[in-house]
This record gives structure tokens, C-alpha cells and sequence, in this order.
């Protein structure tokens, strides 16, 4: 009775003053301060409060256990609070696919999947390979001599590659494949020749191929994106296309009223002019799912991912 | 000279008073929040960082200098004083610094380190005025396998830390290359050694073992044999500053560990925990005064802190030419840096010149600041060991419970760390060293890492290893550093090293 009581006075007079009314965001980061998570969330907050749609937020960083760690103290700390987040990524949610861990993004109700990049591959200037045909063609022939270097085994950037290779018919455990902890040591390798192709997002090599020192031979996209001059792997006949994409969630003990209150929050935002703004000034894509659509996202990426992991012989069984 | 044009009109912009004052509070700040146990360079530059924000550019740079320099300084007054490094490259000033305080030495031991730190970051800065793109380039020329060898180079040199017996040495050691196999396997993924402990997934972390080794073992051992012990033996005596013989000593260590700590630190893969180490061992194997070590000896002191602020400036080399953080520090700096809309990189030093050179100029006034600031200060640091035992050990451990739960915000890491103190307790009270469990929990990983890479690329044939050249010094110098004291030995004619 209370319940539908409150869900009236929601819909007839606390939905409409969100702006005022929502107060403090709290959302729970995994990844330390700097990293992508916690630069992703510092963008929703300076969206949020220009948009004032929230008076300020909270940040708490939770590094560690593949993301795994946040969403378990987000589970323990947030229980009920209509106020706060976890945020993810793609990575978080191939991590408990290869890796036993107590929780996983199931746990939580998805929210709202906002922005992300498209994967796409880079060699530096002087390298040996010209397209990304050259690329293949090489890997064909001898899989070991080609050294693909990226993020951490079960990440984004190696599922990418595990696509790729399938894509063009060699089996994916045959990737001579040189895991790094960080974008920086990727960059290195690949600009000192240690390593032959380079996978991230275009944030991560922008600075390098502005300046001439690397090239992009293809992006991971459905369509060529703009000002960067590299055909899709579509049009070379790889059917791959992988965003490393961000999102947030909810704790699974809210009320649907929290839960709609929340995800007006976020539609709110990406629907902003600022937001807009922003993905463009940061080389995001505007990936918004709202909640019914996230949901569906995940479930049928987890599908996805787990069969890419499988191919690598590192799913949890 | 378009360079130095360039520097004096960053210096014109840094040099008002208003953007003094910010240096200075930088400084103070960066320093009181660095003399915490447990918490580094890193944890507070990360800590005060949201300080900065909303300065405008040029005073938000020189504070956080000053904040950067001042942490670092701040570290090594924890390591000497108390004996609890809050980061793994003020691991080795703790040694000589920490037996020279004991012996009342606590003023020379401080002074050194600073004016060793201001010297280090001047010459550094230098460096990176004049060197900084050449010097990336040459960076990346280096790849695993030179990694690797630098690795083993740096592994033998941890047995210049293992005082009298070989056997507690090795003992320790192996403990530490124990510790640092738990975690995901780097390259296939695995769990090792993690008993479904997620925490446990991402490895142990340095900075929870060294503050465990060092501050909660120290804590113990010092509560274990409280009544045991008098409390002069912290007592200050001599003179607060440095004499003739201590500057003698001092400034060809200050020089020798620049040269070790700025090349390595511009590495993409350096740190500072390997220039500090190698500089440890350079000073013991050529000092004069051999027997000093252990006891306290100034170059143990002097030689680590320059390596530790030189390979910092040295970081700053891939992170201005190329845009790479390479270090902790470095990479909570590209953080800052984006809140003004910079992109280091290749394109930096042309799009953005006015940007580079401000910064090289903060650079110079923080460290300047800091010495200010410091030398007069020195006689106040000291008194800290004036406080009560009992009353400063119990703020020791209470601050190293603290940073390592700010760590990763985790109860599980505070278990470890309190687990490790155990271990630190029991090593003292058995006589083995601390410091080569926790070099090798630090170089094990890297050269397990780096060596796998090489043989990954090299398509699994070892042999490149001794066909790269720089990879192949590495190796001669190792091989040089363990029999030169045999070689030496064996020649009756020379006076023993």
C-alpha cells in the first residue's frame, strides 16, 4: 500500500523536479584514480552537475579482481541506496567468463550502457605491413610471426584479435599474443618494433598517429569512422566488429521506482546537449542502451564473449 | 638558443609571487601527507591531486611540483627517521638512513638526502630540458629481452644486500620471489597461488609488503623488546649538519646515482625501485668505508635518494616526448594534465611549447622550494624521535593500517599487510634481512614477465638474449658484479673491496 502510495507521489510530483530533488550521486569505480573507469565516471559527474541534473557525486575507487572487487563492494555497501552506481566495461564482463570469481555483472541490474570506442588496430610507420591484408596474409602463412600486442589475456583488445583470426580462418590459440599491464607499454612495444600490430581505442594512439608515428591500418566498427583515415575490417572481408563500451548499474535490491528514477537520471544525461558535447571533445562513441536494452546487450555479449574465450581455451568451465 | 628562450619564458610565467606561494604550499602539503607510513609519492600525489583543480594552469603545475617533490622528500624523511618506507624506492634509504639516525647521525642523514634529492631533480630536469625526446627514442629501442637481462642485473645485485649470512639471505630472497608468483600468470592468465581469493587475483602489493616488512615489523620488534631496550638509543648527539667528511663522501654518490637513476627511470619499464637497488649496490661495492655499512654509512643514504629523484625526472622523458606514463607517479600526472584538455605526445613539444617548458620550469621552482623549505626544517624533523616509543609506533601502525586499506579500499589487504608485519617480526628477530624478500617480489615478476615476452617474440629461441647488444651488457655486468669480489679476492696484491 505504502509502496503504491509512494510510486504516486513519484509520478506525480518528484519525477518532474529530478533536477533538484536527486541530491548526491554515489558511484562506485573499479579502477584507480586516472584510469578509464574513473575518468568515464568524472564525466557523467561534470555532465550531471552542468546539466544540473545532481548537486555533486562520489566517487569511491575500487581497483582490482577484473572489476570483480568494486561490484563486490558495491553489493555489500549499497544495498538499497537509490543513490548509488557501479560503474563497467567490456572487460569486467569477460573477466568472471575466464576467471572464478564470487560475483560477477549479473549480479547487478543493469542501467544504462553509455559510451565506449570501437577497437581498431595500429602498426608503427615503418612497419613491413601496409593494410591490414598484408597483416593477414602474414599470419596466414606462419602464425607465430606476427606478434599482436595488447591489454591482458581475456581483455577486450585479445578477444578482438581472437575474432579476427577466426574471421580469417586460423584457429585463435595459434595468436602469438604479448599481454601488457597498461596503453603506455602497448605503445611502446609497438613503436620500438617489439611488437608488430597494437589493438585499443583510438584515445590510446591518437598522440602517435597525429604525430606520424603509427599508422591505422583497420577499425573494428560497422562503418568507417570519422577523421580516421583506415577502411573496416568488414570491407576486408573480417566480419568483426568489438566497442570497449562503459556502463553503469544498480544495486538488485532497489524498488522499480528507484530503479526508473535513476535511469531517468542517466537518460537525462546522455540526452544532454553537454554529454553530446563531451563524447565529441573525448573520442567516445554515444552508445546509449537504456535499461531494457543494456539488459539485452549483456546477455547476448556474455553469449558472445564466452564462445570467444572457449575458441581460446580459457573459459571457466 | 631557441631552448633556453623557450625555458626563461617559462620562467617569466612560474616566477610571480602568487604562483610562489603555490609552490610553497605545495611543497608543505606534499610533504606532511609523504611522512605518513604507508603512504608514497604516488598515494599522495593521487591524494592531493583534486587540490590542483580548478587553479589556473600555471599555478596548478608548480603545486603539483611542489606536491610531487615535496612527497618524495617527505618518504625519505619517514624511511631515515622511523624506518618505514612508504614506497618501494625509499626501500634503500631506509637501511643506511635508518642506522645512521640510530647512531644520532638522524641530521647529516636528512641532509643528505635533500640536497642529494635537489641535486639529482636539478641535473634530471636539465637532462629532460635538453635530452627529453632523444632519450624516449633511444627507450623504445629496448624491448623484453633487454628488460629481462637488465632484470638479472638487478637480481644480482640484491646480493649486496644480504650482510653477513648468505644463506638468510637467499632464505629471504626466495620468499619474496615466493611471494611475487601469487596472482594471475601475466601471460597465460592462470591463478597462482590464489585459493579463490579474489584479492589475492592481482598479486600481493609492494607497498602493502614493504610497509609491512618495515613499519609493522619494526613496530613489533620495538614493542617486543620495549623493556628491554633504553630509550637512548634514538637520542640525537653530534651535529645536526653535514661535516667536511660527510660532504666528501656524499657528492660523488649524489653524482653517481643520477647517472644510474635518470637513464633507467626514462625506460619504459624502469621504475625507481631498480635504480635505487643498483645504486645501493654501487655504493657498497666502491665505498672506502665498507665496513660502515650497516651501521650507516652516508653513500648508502646519498646514492639511493639521487637515483630515486633522477629516474623520476627521467620518467618525465617518455611521458612529455611520447606521451607514455611509465610510472605510477607519472601516470596520475597525465591524469592532471588532462584537466587542462593535454595530450602529451610526439606532437607536444611543438603544439604546446609554452605547456612543456611552464612545466620544466615548475620542475626547477618545486625542487628549489623544497630545499628552502627543508634544510631549515630539519632540526624539527628530528625531534620526532623525541616522541615516546609507545606513542609513535602506535601512529606508525595506525597509519600503515590506513594506507593500506586507502589502497585498494579492501579489508583483504590489511589482513596481508598485518600477516607480513608477522613476517617482518620473526625475520628481525631471526637475524635474516628484510630488503631482499621485498627486491625479490618486485624484480621476480618483472624479469618472469619480461623474459617470457622475449622468448614469445624471439618465437622460443633463447639466443636472444646474448645477440642484442645492450641485452648482452646487461648480462656482462652481471656476470662481473658477482666475480669481481672473487677476482679481487684471488689477487693478494690488491687491497680487499
Amino acid at each position: 500500500m505504502t509502496r503504491i502510495l509512494v510510486s504516486l507521489l513519484f509520478a506525480a510530483g518528484v519525477a518532474p523536479a529530478l533536477a533538484q530533488d536527486f541530491g548526491r550521486l554515489e558511484m562506485v569505480v573499479p579502477g584507480g584514480p586516472g584510469s578509464g573507469q574513473d575518468q568515464a565516471a568524472r564525466a557523467f559527474e561534470q555532465a550531471m552537475k552542468s546539466e544540473r541534473l545532481i548537486s555533486g557525486a562520489q566517487i569511491t575507487h575500487v581497483a582490482g579482481g577484473g572489476g570483480m572487487m568494486a561490484v563486490s563492494q558495491f553489493l555489500t555497501t549499497k544495498a538499497g541506496n537509490g543513490n548509488a552506481v557501479v560503474t563497467q566495461g567490456a572487460g569486467h564482463l569477460s573477466f568472471p567468463l575466464s576467471n572464478k570469481t564470487p560475483v560477477s555483472l549479473n549480479d547487478v541490474v543493469p542501467l544504462a550502457r553509455l559510451a565506449g570506442e570501437y577497437e581498431l588496430l595500429v602498426v608503427r610507420s615503418e612497419s613491413e605491413f601496409k593494410t591490414i591484408d598484408d597483416v593477414i596474409a602474414k599470419y596466414k602463412a606462419n602464425p607465430g610471426a606476427v606478434v599482436w600486442a595488447a591489454g591482458a589475456r581475456g581483455s577486450t583488445d585479445h578477444l578482438f584479435y581472437a575474432l579476427i583470426s577466426k574471421a580469417a580462418g586460423v584457429e585463435p590459440k595459434r595468436l602469438n599474443y604479448l599481454p601488457h599491464a597498461n596503453t603506455g607499454d602497448i605503445v611502446a612495444a609497438v613503436l620500438g618494433g617489439h611488437a608488430h600490430v597494437g589493438a585499443g581505442g583510438y584515445q590510446d594512439f591518437v598522440s602517435q598517429v597525429q604525430g606520424g608515428r603509427m599508422r591505422v591500418i583497420a577499425v573494428g566498427s560497422p562503418e568507417r569512422l570519422p577523421g580516421i583515415d583506415a577502411p573496416t575490417l568488414r570491407e576486408r572481408g573480417l566480419d568483426v566488429v568489438v566497442t570497449n563500451w562503459r556502463g553503469v548499474s544498480a544495486h538488485p535490491t532497489l524498488t522499480v521506482q528507484q530503479l526508473d528514477r535513476l535511469s531517468e537520471l542517466f537518460e537525462k544525461m546522455a540526452k544532454s546537449s553537454t554529454w553530446k558535447k563531451m563524447l565529441v571533445e573525448r573520442g567516445w562513441n554515444d552508445l546509449y542502451l537504456d535499461r531494457k536494452g543494456y539488459a539485452a546487450f549483456m546477455k547476448s555479449e556474455q553469449a558472445r564473449v564466452h564462445a570467444v574465450l572457449e575458441d581460446l581455451g580459457m573459459a571457466v568451465k | 638558443m631557441d631552448t633556453l628562450a623557450a625555458l626563461a619564458q617559462g620562467f617569466a610565467v612560474a616566477l610571480s609571487p602568487s604562483i610562489l606561494m603555490w609552490a610553497l604550499i605545495g611543497v608543505t602539503l606534499g610533504t606532511a601527507v609523504g611522512v605518513l607510513p604507508g603512504i608514497g609519492p604516488s598515494t599522495t600525489v593521487a591524494l592531493l591531486l583534486p587540490a590542483t583543480f580548478g587553479l589556473e594552469p600555471a599555478a596548478a603545475f608548480v603545486m603539483f611540483a611542489g606536491i610531487y617533490y615535496g612527497a618524495q622528500y617527505g618518504g625519505s624523511t619517514a624511511s631515515i627517521l622511523l624506518n618505514t618506507p612508504g614506497e618501494a624506492g625509499a626501500v634503500m634509504t631506509a637501511i643506511e638512513g635508518n642506522a645512521m639516525a640510530r647512531a644520532g647521525r638522524a641530521g647529516p642523514a636528512l641532509a643528505t638526502a635533500a640536497i642529494g634529492s635537489f641535486i639529482a631533480g636539478t641535473i634530471g630536469t636539465i637532462g629532460l630540458t635538453f635530452l627529453a625526446p632523444w632519450l624516449a627514442e633511444a627507450a623504445l629501442k629496448l624491448g623484453p629481452a633487454e628488460y629481462a637481462s637488465l632484470m638479472v642485473l638487478a637480481l644480482t645485485t640484491v646480493s649486496a644486500l644480504f650482510g653477513a649470512s648468505l644463506a638468510r639471505g637467499l632464505l629471504s630472497l626466495f620468499l619474496g620471489l615466493l611471494l611475487g608468483t601469487v596472482g594471475l600468470d601475466p601471460q597465460l592468465g592462470q591463478p597462482r597461488f590464489a585459493f579463490g581469493v579474489m584479492e589475492l587475483l592481482d598479486g600481493i602489493d609492494t607497498v602493502i609488503v614493504a610497509v609491512g616488512l618495515f613499519a609493522v615489523g619494526e613496530a613489533m620488534h620495538v614493542a617486543a623488546r620495549f623493556r628491554l631496550i633504553s630509550e637512548s638509543i634514538y637520542a640525537v648527539g653530534g651535529s645536526l649538519w653535514m661535516s667536511g667528511a660527510d660532504w666528501s663522501r656524499s657528492w660523488r654518490a649524489w653524482l653517481r646515482g643520477t647517472a644510474i637513476g635518470f637513464p633507467i627511470g626514462a625506460l619504459p619499464a624502469g621504475g625507481s625501485e631498480v635504480p635505487t637497488a643498483l645504486s645501493f649496490a654501487t655504493e657498497r661495492r666502491f665505498s672506502k668505508h665498507p665496513e660502515e655499512f650497516g651501521k650507516g654509512a652516508i653513500e648508502g643514504v646519498a646514492g639511493p635518494e639521487a637515483a630515486n629523484n633522477a629516474s623520476a625526472a627521467g620518467a618525465l622523458a617518455p611521458l612529455l616526448a611520447l606521451g607514455l606514463p611509465t610510472s605510477a607517479t607519472a601516470a596520475m600526472m597525465l591524469a592532471g594534465f588532462q584537466q587542462f584538455g593535454i595530450r602529451p605526445g610526439p606532437l607536444l613539444f611543438d603544439t604546446k611549447p609554452e605547456f612543456v617548458w611552464g612545466l620544466i620550469a615548475s620542475l626547477y621552482i618545486g625542487n628549489t622550494a623544497l630545499l628552502i623549505l627543508n634544510l631549515p626544517l630539519i632540526g624539527i624533523w628530528v625531534r620526532l624521535l623525541r616522541v615516546p616509543r609507545p606513542w609513535l609506533f602506535a601512529g606508525i601502525l595506525c597509519f600503515s593500517v590506513l594506507g593500506a586499506y586507502t589502497l585498494n579500499g579492501n579489508t583483504v589487504d590489511v589482513g596481508i599487510l598485518l600477516v607480513i608485519g608477522l613476517l617482518g617480526f620473526g625475520m628481525r628477530v631471526m637475524k635474516v634481512p628484510v630488503v631482499p624478500c621485498l627486491l625479490g617480489l618486485i624484480l621476480g615478476p618483472m624479469f618472469e614477465q619480461q623474459m617470457r615476452k622475449a622468448m614469445m617474440v624471439s618465437l622460443g629461441d633463447p639466443s636472444v638474449f646474448v645477440t642484442r647488444p645492450i641485452s648482452l651488457v646487461f648480462l656482462l655486468l652481471a656476470a662481473a658484479f658477482l666475480l669481481a669480489p672473487i677476482i679481487f679476492r684471488a689477487n693478494p696484491n690488491r687491497r680487499r673491496p
